[in-house]
């Protein structure tokens, strides 16, 4: 059996967990579980370090979670048939239920944003908002890089603080 | 001392504990720091989180937070929101839909207080081309622009085409957004490797 086939046998419940604390629906979990097994196939000749593979396939895993969320046009792919079951995280609008918890959530990030400190929002906002990189946003408010780093890692912890409860619910 | 020159100093250490890996995680979801931790750079912080828990699930709840952090900025609150360009709608499409529309005819007169709903969510994270300018046989211009309205999917998004003074909103079903799957709806994606 060659190397990816041992990795994705001995690391599928792993794995499988990892995304399942992106995606709650089951199919996606499938899904992607299939997309990223593909992946290990194609590119487990580019990781030297059998000790990194672990952290390899986490990354891989994270990413394409990550790209999941990220591209909507795919979310419209879910049989109707498991509609009513739990949605995926970040699945949005498909009925008025769906809706509702979407904006709900939205409506809580805003307000968490707004109660941030006005040097963390900022940061945020210029990262997030006009995609700046740390250098850009720190030329552009005239502070170190260092700076905007620590702001926005205040930032972002904080905002995990305050939405821990959305995450942990139906985010 | 920054985040990222902390985690250049963690990286010495064989080992990290939970809460050094904690301090790391909000510059792991952002992603963007020059040197921050990546699978490439850092494979013993990536074990860790590989096989902890605690870490992957409050990673996790940065990322989680990440995205709806992308989706709650972009959020307008006009009611009807013109989505901003993402790529560009193929030619040929744009002028077949506004041949097919002109050929339907109808063109229906929205009064200024005719406001359709809220955009959705769902609706505006699409990944949707911005307004499209296609050049009718004769002036005047013809502006499709895709709208976010409830019921608007990717497959079947709705138009709102403007001809001079009047518009007309459709969402015609034999035409279809064919999105490309490496769209996004944001310029902003860190996290990849
Ligand atoms: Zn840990």
């Amino acid at each position: 059996m060659d190397a990816a086939a041992t990795l994705l046998i001995h690391e599928e419940q792993a794995l499988r967990r990892t995304i399942a604390r992106y995606v709650k629906h089951a199919t996606i979990v499938d899904d992607l579980f299939q997309e990223i097994s593909l992946k290990v196939m194609r590119r487990i000749d580019s990781v030297r370090d059998p000790q990194a593979l672990r952290g390899w396939l986490f990354q891989l895993a994270r990413n394409a979670c990550l790209d999941w969320l990220r591209a909507p046009e795919r979310r419209t792919t879910i049989p109707s048939e498991h509609l009513a079951q739990r949605d995926a995280v970040g699945d949005l609008g498909r009925n008025p239920a769906d809706k509702f918890m979407a904006n709900e959530r939205i409506a809580a990030v805003q307000r968490a944003l707004k109660e941030l400190p006005e040097s963390q929002r900022e940061v945020l906002r210029l990262r997030v908002d006009e995609g700046l990189d740390h250098e850009a946003i720190a030329l552009r408010l005239g502070i170190s890089r260092q700076a905007v780093e620590v702001r926005l890692c205040r930032g972002r912890a904080r905002l995990k603080e305050q939405l821990e409860d959305i995450i942990q619910g139906d985010l | 001392m920054s985040p990222a020159s902390t985690h250049l100093n963690l990286k010495l250490r064989c080992e990290l504990s939970c809460d050094e890996v904690e301090a790391l995680l909000p510059l792991i979801a952002d992603g963007g720091a020059a040197g921050a931790p990546e699978q490439n750079n850092d494979p013993a912080l990536f074990a860790h989180l590989a096989t902890c828990d605690r870490c992957q699930a409050s990673l996790a709840a940065y990322d989680l937070i990440d995205v709806a952090l992308v989706q709650s900025v972009t959020v307008k609150p006009a009611s009807v929101r013109v989505l901003r360009p993402r790529w560009a709608r193929p030619a040929p499409l744009a002028a077949a839909l506004a041949a097919t529309l002109m050929l339907s005819g109808g063109w229906l007169t929205l009064g200024t207080t005719t406001r359709p709903s809220p955009p959705t969510v769902a609706a505006r994270s699409m990944p949707i081309p911005g307004p499209v300018t296609v050049a009718a046989a004769s002036p005047p211009t013809i502006d499709i622009e895709i709208v976010t309205m409830p019921g608007s999917t990717a497959a079947h998004p709705h138009y709102l085409i403007r001809r001079g003074e009047q518009v007309m909103l459709v969402s015609p079903p034999s035409i279809q957004a064919e999105a490309p799957s490496s769209a996004r709806q944001a310029s902003y994606s860190p996290n990849r490797y």
